[in-house]
């Protein structure tokens, strides 16, 4: 195999991997912009995993299916937000209650519905949408233009949110509440409100990677597939610098850390495996450490707001 | 000035009466909401929960179990509170634990010929510092870097436990190499039972010295208030001469440092030797313990004893009725959604009223000058 | 809110009728008093390890009507509390799914002398000499042994870039086992071919499983097996992907990836335990190291499923020959 091919293959592997983590990271950024801070990103993914999974199988389509696991985040961005808006309960509490919520539920439910089977039950997937012309482009053809449609959806959402977040007045508002609910609100913005809206498209978006991972990536659900993905998109949104841009490339350079992993793996390089399973979270906590100064959080991230 | 004193008092008592019944009813929602799941799978809820209180308080063996469990939470409940004091998140518990149990199992297998009075501390000891470090390193980032500790504890979660697996399936190995276990701790390492014939172990005794030493700390010394006053305000402690980035790395070294010990009592009580993945998640649980114990040393000790009683129970509930395991987490994600919700409700209700009684106070105070 | 509360409470108890209602369906079963139990380190669904030895208690309770009891997800510093209960409780055959409660159970195993208990795995066998196996009456170590061979020699036969790779999920005995096999099995069959074995150090994420499997075929590999559970998924996936052949393994796996599954190599535990249960009914209970060989119907290999259409005759043929003779012990003692 030639060089650009082989690494036109690698950035192809890189993206395919970014992406449930991109989707992770764009939904949470909506959510850190409006002040909140969530980190049951873990916990949503897998309940997404599994509702996509049955919507698939039982609607029959895959769109279906992702549709299903949108509103299923939705919901748990509700839940989330009742809990940490109107409740002002501990935002990070609720987020890892979401995790084992999300963990102990998907497990339950898919024993539920699909019993204990050796072969898992065949169900719609996404396939490969290649575009004409541009997927022969060499490196870039394969990784840009030969993926899967969400593919396309999630690296499209970097340009939208960013329009949305730094364009546009709602986005303004969004932001504003995430530095100072206080003035927001002397200005007329509804706090609760975009906190309500931000933590529930914010979790759809988060489902989305998570639909991406059990029918676009792979084909079934399986126990704690999302293996820290969630975690990892967490990181990335700082690493990021709270921009959809900079997310895109935290999840890229992460994932290049699996990536780095495998061809090391695959070339016989005699490092432990367990060392191997490390880089992409050491690679996460230096990335932090380099750039959390210049990572500018919104002000009142975490911080629960009380009116009057 | 006694008059207000022992209205004070009497307030205080007041709102942890509430707070206990506001509490207590939460977790009797969520459980009543975990056995409507239950009988969604088509299992009897009635037997699974009286199975729940069998494996718990049924027999001076069962309850044995529910303070094996107890013990861990006590320390990793301890660790997430102590950082939680200092306006921290340790999210990194059930990596330290590992660290700890690492340090602790080091120091019992390789440190020989030593007596028990000296072998034992000094395990502990290890088992403290090897979870301090493990957190230390974060909280060190956070202060020179500014990283937020909230992810990179739980990133060095994943990369302690692979070290451990790698330590215990190489260096560490139990020769001839056949397990992926190490050697079992010499003998004056490890802990005896303190109910004979049963698994309930001296670590125990230790967990709650150091729930004496935990309430010393924070409210009996110095240091131990300044840390409080930096986590309620760390603006406010900052202009009054305290150093908070000093305060962060001593909090983060001791916090780790009992969940360290959670890993070290494990090791020394329950397994006597070190295996990778050993824990069933007593980091996690941590966190749940101290929000139910709002932070306090008796607060503490009880989310230690329910949720050790929940995992005791939760043995049971699996063995007799047949409950899949997936269940418990349900139920514990219950309980710490119910507590939390709980608690805010009652903060707001707190709110109202107190709105309303200074109004009251106010025309009071009108009336007796107009008498 | 009363009104609410008044509603939740007729919910739970009409609930809690429903389970009376349905408890006597329960009690039918009950001719034989022999009480079984799995305890497993993971979940019943992985698709792998834990299945298997699910699939051991429901084939047991099958064929003679115990009840199907098995407790999932117990973590190392869980395991003497179950092993006690289920000890006083005088179950009559425990099996503990997993070497790394060997010293759980190795401690605690004379106190219950009512029960039997079975350790899956826990032993490694070198120079043909065995290791590590203390003496206790109602301990047995057991296991099939070889599998790596059978997987090995049919990759050995299938390959025709001459690389082929198995992938563990974690260095653990029950797979390490199988991993130190697998060289051996391929050079049966095949001398020249590169045999490369690693590990993914996953049993859960089956993307990462998947991209390590594709890096391996983007590197020439053109056969490819695992056992890492539901991770191992990810690999027969890549597979299917990108047009190789893949084993299944530990269950026949053929529809996970019919495109590229050519055979499934089965451990063969369901008929390994219920072997174990008879031999406590009739009294022939043997502690110790209870090792299936090929011979003894620990290792089985799966249908064609169609796939000796589809290969080229001379590898069919290759490969039904190669089972034979290994079966037979003309390749060597395995």
């Amino acid at each position: 195999m030639d060089l650009v091919q082989m690494i036109g293959s690698y950035l192809a592997s890189d993206i395919r991997m970014a992406t449930p983590i991109l989707l992770a990271g764009l939904g949470l950024l909506l959510i850190n912009r409006a002040g909140l801070l969530n980190i049951g990103a873990e916990g949503t993914m897998l309940i997404a995993t599994l509702v996509a999974v049955v919507g698939s199988f039982y609607l029959g389509n895959v769109w279906l299916g992702l549709l299903c696991a949108i509103v299923s985040g939705a919901l748990i961005g509700a839940l989330f937000a009742l809990l940490t808006v109107t409740l002002r309960a501990n935002q990070t509490v609720v987020g890892a209650a979401i995790n084992v919520l999300g963990s102990g539920l998907s497990a339950t439910l898919y024993r539920i519905i699909f019993g204990v089977a050796t072969n898992n039950a065949a169900i719609d997937t996404f396939d490969v949408l290649a575009i004409p012309i541009l997927k022969d482009i060499p490196i870039i053809g394969e990784a840009f233009f030969q993926q899967k449609p969400i593919v396309y959806i999630a690296f499209l959402l970097v340009p939208i949110i960013s329009y949305y977040l730094f364009r546009t007045q709602s986005g303004l508002n969004l932001r504003s509440v995430g530095e100072n609910p206080k003035v927001s609100d002397t200005l007329g913005i509804n706090v609760a409100r975009t906190q309500y809206l931000a933590a529930i498209v914010g979790s759809a978006i988060i489902a989305m990677g998570g639909a991406f991972l059990s029918t676009g990536l792979l084909n079934s659900f399986s126990e704690e597939m999302v293996s820290g993905r969630g975690y990892i998109a967490l990181a990335a949104v700082i690493f990021g610098r709270y921009k959809p841009t900079g997310i895109m490339a935290a999840a890229m350079i992460f994932m290049g850390g699996n990536v780095l992993a495998n061809i090391l793996m695959v070339t016989g390089s005699n490092i432990p495996y367990n060392f191997l399973t490390m880089i992409p979270y050491v690679l996460t906590v230096i990335a932090l450490a380099i750039f959390a100064r210049s990572a500018v959080a919104p002000a009142a991230l975490g911080k629960p707001y009380k009116r009057g | 000035m006694k008059k207000i004193d022992s209205v004070k008092t009497k307030a205080m008592l007041e709102r942890l009466f509430q707070q206990l019944i506001v509490s207590g009813s939460a977790i009797v929602i969520a459980l009543v909401l975990g056995m409507i799941l239950i009988a969604l799978m088509d299992i009897n809820p009635l037997k699974a929960f009286a199975a729940l209180l069998e494996g718990a308080f049924g027999s001076t063996n069962d309850f044995a179990e529910t303070l094996v469990k107890m013990t861990p939470l006590l320390f990793t409940g301890m660790s997430y509170a102590l950082a939680n004091r200092c306006g921290l998140t340790n999210l990194g518990m059930e990596g330290q634990m590992y660290m700890g149990a690492l340090f602790a199992a080091a120091a019992g297998i390789y440190l020989e010929n030593l007596p028990a009075v000296l072998h034992i501390p000094l395990c502990i000891a290890a088992g403290f510092i090897g979870g301090g470090l493990w957190c230390l390193l974060a909280g060190w980032l956070k202060v020179r870097f500014g990283a937020s500790e909230i992810i990179t504890t739980v990133m060095l979660n994943t990369i302690a436990i692979n070290f451990i697996e790698f330590m215990v399936n190489g260096p560490m190995i139990e020769p001839p190499g056949i397990n992926c276990q190490t050697s079992p701790l010499l003998a004056t390492a490890t802990f005896g039972p303190i109910i004979p014939g049963t698994r309930a172990h001296w670590g125990f005794v230790v967990s709650l010295l150091f729930v004496f030493l935990f309430w010393a700390f924070l409210w009996r010394s110095k240091k131990g208030y300044e840390v409080r006053v930096s986590g309620l305000n760390s603006q406010a402690a900052l202009y009054s001469g305290i150093n908070t980035d000093r305060n962060i790395l001593l909090v983060t070294f001791l916090a780790g440092g009992l969940a360290g010990l959670a890993g070290a009592s494990e090791i020394m009580g329950v397994q006597g030797r070190l295996f990778p993945l050993f824990s069933p998640g007593y980091g996690f649980d941590g966190i749940a313990v101290a929000l139910i114990g709002m932070n306090s040393p008796l607060g503490i000790v009880f989310g230690a004893l329910l949720f050790g009683a929940f995992r005791a129970g939760g043995t049971r509930m699996q063995m007799r009725a047949k409950v899949p395991n997936s269940i418990v987490a349900v139920m514990q994600a219950l309980v710490i959604i119910a507590v939390v919700a709980s608690q805010m409700l009652l903060e707001i209700w707190n709110e109202h009223r107190l709105k309303k009684a200074a109004m009251e106070q106010r025309s009071v105070a009108v009336e007796g000058k107009e008498g | 809110m009363k009104k609410v509360l008044a509603l939740l409470l007729a919910a739970i108890l009409a609930f809690a009728l429903i389970g009376c209602a349905s408890s006597p369906k329960d009690q039918a079963g009950e001719e034989k008093d022999m009480k079984v139990v799995a305890l497993l380190s993971g979940v019943i669904t992985d698709n792998g390890w834990n299945q298997i030895c699910y699939e051991s208690v429901k084939a047991i309770s099958e064929k003679y009507g115990t009840e199907l009891e098995y407790i999932e997800n117990i973590a190392v510093s869980d395991m003497s509390g179950y092993i006690r209960m289920y000890g006083d409780d005088k179950y009559d055959l425990v099996i503990v799914h997993g070497s790394q409660f060997e010293s759980n159970v190795t401690e605690l195993a004379a106190t219950y002398p009512d029960t039997m208990f079975c350790l899956s795995y826990g032993f490694k066998v070198e120079d043909g000499a065995e290791v590590n196996i203390p003496d206790i009456p109602n301990l047995a170590y057991v296991g099939p042994v070889n599998m790596g061979i059978v997987i090995g020699g049919i990759m050995g036969i299938l390959t025709e870039t001459d690389k082929v790779v198995f992938l563990g999920g974690q260095d653990i005995p029950a797979i390490t086992d199988i991993v130190s096999g697998i060289e051996e099995g391929v050079h049966l069959t095949n001398p020249d071919a590169l045999a490369t074995t690693d590990y993914l150090g996953t049993l859960t994420d089956q993307d990462k499983g998947k991209e390590i499997a594709l890096s391996y075929i983007s590197q020439g590999y053109d056969v490819i097996s695992a056992s890492a559970n539901s991770a191992q998924i990810g690999c027969l996936l890549a597979a299917e992907e990108k047009g190789v052949y893949a084993l299944g393994f530990n269950g026949d796996q053929y529809s996970l990836a019919p495109g590229a599954i050519v055979l499934s190599v089965m451990r063969n535990y369901p008929a390994i335990y219920v072997d174990v249960f008879e031999s406590i009914l009739n009294g022939t209970w043997k502690n110790g190291m209870v090792i299936y060989d090929l011979g003894d119907n620990g290792t089985l290999v799966s249908d064609w499923h169609g796939w000796d259409e589809k290969l080229p005759k001379e590898k069919v043929d290759a490969i039904e020959k190669f089972i034979e003779d290994l079966y037979a012990g003309k390749l060597g003692d395995y």
